[in-house]
């Protein structure tokens, strides 16, 4: 884990009564590519204008880079993409050789084609007016990576695009991360996508931050099993437990839940079978990414952790919302 | 801030409707000189640039405005700007200084055509003539850049670029003018103040127009007006654009 890059601490956000951003605290470590999960309207791009100046946050913090740095010199140090729009009637080296003049950009001309040729437009003349959405796509991405910002914050990349399109976006993704060792944080309501680029991820719901968990951890969250149903539960775990290998075994009303021997199903329904217990039901089950995303949810729902405006869900003795726990990593 | 002026240069260069919009504009001057040029005298000049010119703020300063502000709207360039980290004033006085700048370029090619036009048909001018000509392009090219910083506040405060537009030539076509001087003859403003009209941006360019003819300078008050105008435009620009969100 990377010294910490970017820091919010109990940032609130809000627009009128609607509040869309609930005591977020979140941290980005130098060389994460972090995933920020999230359904439409959870509080992304919220966060994203908040993290940018675009939008005054109602209170919190941002810290980016080491604490004290005045935000907007940062800011300077960032390269970003939300809606990827430019001057339609410019091309995507005009585009380009526009934002190096405004960031200051040395040796111009080698720095735009370098981002050309790894976006695949280095051929294109014509104006972003007539750009397709993946064009689109890649040239936000190219202008977020202009001057090799250490930290690059793309807002939904693979929005609207078709799966080649997603995956290009994920390519050049993966390839100016291996370059340029930038930090990443990227938005996206497809987790299976992110996924298959993150190194951490955040998962945001109704403007709380519900949860922060590595790549790692989540898989762990998502293993496959094997789903057994039986007259008598209990006698099978029983007995699936004691044979040598040490099946690891749980069971739920007449289910069992096996998490090991996966590749075994014959052996194991064998060994119910010759146990004198009926099987009714065997089937693979595998917790998927999205699996695990909904459940998240649900229990934050069910826990009421996404209500109120500190997104707490806590009461206190006077009935009040409370004003701690925003941030349930 | 030079760095930015310089990309905004670079970025209207490679605006072809510009050059476009401009070259129909000059051919369209040309064509009707051609009509009118058995009636050319060697002081028609004057009148032609008094009345012609009088079209330049909504003809040229129109889309000079649209250019210059609200290109950025439609881009979104504004907030690539601002999540940049760029100073939200920086921005404002930078689009300032560059309307100004493009307005001088196509008042100067303005007065250039007219000079080159007359020429042609063998009425070359004096260089007093000219003198005069340029008067009548300054006149309104203080309307021109004055009402693209009054307009401006709305292009930072709505980030709306057609209401914007719309707003500008509204401005520079003497509407609002024409209302608030109605208004003005109203007993309750003449008893305020009887001159009020006359602090309106369009009769503070005519003040400082009939002091250049009469005297040769420029009317001290009426130069105070004018830019306490553009002062406060570009202030309240900034206050605005600071204080709103940017939208997407």
């Amino acid at each position: 884990m990377g010294r910490t890059i970017l820091q919010t601490h109990d940032l609130i956000k809000r627009y009128g009564d609607f509040t869309a951003l609930k005591r977020v605290s979140l941290s980005l470590y130098e060389g994460d590519i972090y995933g920020l999960v999230g359904r439409n309207g959870a509080g992304k791009t919220t966060f994203f204008k908040c993290v940018m100046g675009l939008a005054r946050p109602n209170s919190g913090s941002i810290v980016i880079g080491e604490a004290g740095d005045k935000l907007n010199a940062a800011r300077h140090r960032m390269g970003f993409m939300i809606n990827a729009s430019f001057f339609p009637y410019l091309g995507p080296r005009e585009s380009l050789e526009y934002l190096c003049r405004v960031k200051k950009i040395p040796a111009r001309r080698e720095e735009v084609t370098r981002l050309l040729k790894l976006v695949e437009l280095d051929t294109v003349k014509k104006p972003f007016k007539t750009f397709s959405q993946g064009m689109k796509q890649r040239l936000g991405i190219a202008g977020a990576l202009l001057g090799s910002p250490s930290i690059v914050v793309l807002d939904e990349p693979i929005n609207g695009l078709d799966p080649q399109g997603i995956a290009d976006i994920r390519d050049i993704i993966k390839s100016a991360h291996q370059v340029s060792g930038a930090t990443f944080i990227i938005s996206s309501h497809i987790l299976s996508e992110l996924d298959l680029v993150a190194t951490r991820f955040g998962f945001i719901e109704q403007g709380v931050l519900l949860r922060e968990i590595t790549h790692e951890e989540l898989h762990a969250q998502t293993k496959k099993s094997l789903t057994l149903r039986v007259s008598d539960a209990v006698r099978a775990q029983a007995l699936l437990q004691s044979q040598p290998g040490g099946i690891q075994v749980s069971s739920s009303g007449d289910c069992l839940t096996i998490e090991s021997h996966l590749d075994e199903p014959q052996l194991i329904s064998r060994m119910v079978v010759e146990g004198g217990i009926e099987l009714f039901e065997m089937r693979h089950a595998q917790t998927t990414l999205e699996d695990y995303f909904i459940h998240l949810i649900r229990t934050a729902e069910a826990a009421g952790l996404t209500n109120g405006e500190d997104g707490s869900g806590l009461t206190n003795r006077s009935g009040k919302k409370g004003r701690r726990g925003a941030h349930y990593a | 801030m030079l760095s930015y002026f310089r990309g905004e240069v670079y970025r209207l260069l490679h605006k072809r409707s510009m050059y476009l919009y401009f070259g129909i504009l000059a051919v369209g001057y040309c064509l009707l000189s051609f009509a009118r040029s058995d009636t050319f005298t060697a002081g028609s000049i004057l009148s032609d640039a008094e009345n012609l010119y009088s079209y330049l703020p909504a003809l040229a300063g129109g889309f000079l405005f649209a250019a210059v502000f609200t290109d950025d709207l439609q881009s979104k360039n504004l907030a690539t700007l601002v999540g940049f980290g760029m100073n939200k004033a920086m921005i404002v006085v930078s689009k300032f200084i560059l309307m100004l700048l493009l307005s001088v370029i196509v008042y100067a090619g303005v007065m250039l055509l007219t000079w080159a036009i007359h020429a042609a048909f063998g009425w070359p001018p004096s260089a007093d003539t000219m003198g005069l000509v340029g008067l009548f392009a300054l006149r309104n090219l203080l309307t021109t850049v004055a009402f693209a910083a009054v307009a401006g506040i709305l292009v930072y405060g709505l980030q709306r670029s057609t209401f914007a537009i719309v707003c500008y030539l509204i401005l520079v076509l003497g509407i609002v003018d024409g209302l608030l001087v109605q208004a003005f003859m109203l007993d309750f403003f003449t008893a305020i103040a009887p001159d009020l009209g006359n602090h309106l941006l369009e009769r503070i360019a005519n003040r400082i127009l009939g002091g250049l003819l009469e005297s040769g300078t420029v009317p001290l008050l009426a130069a105070i007006e004018y830019v306490i105008y553009l002062i406060v435009s570009i202030a309240l620009s900034v206050l605005v654009f600071t204080r709103r969100e940017l939208e997407f």
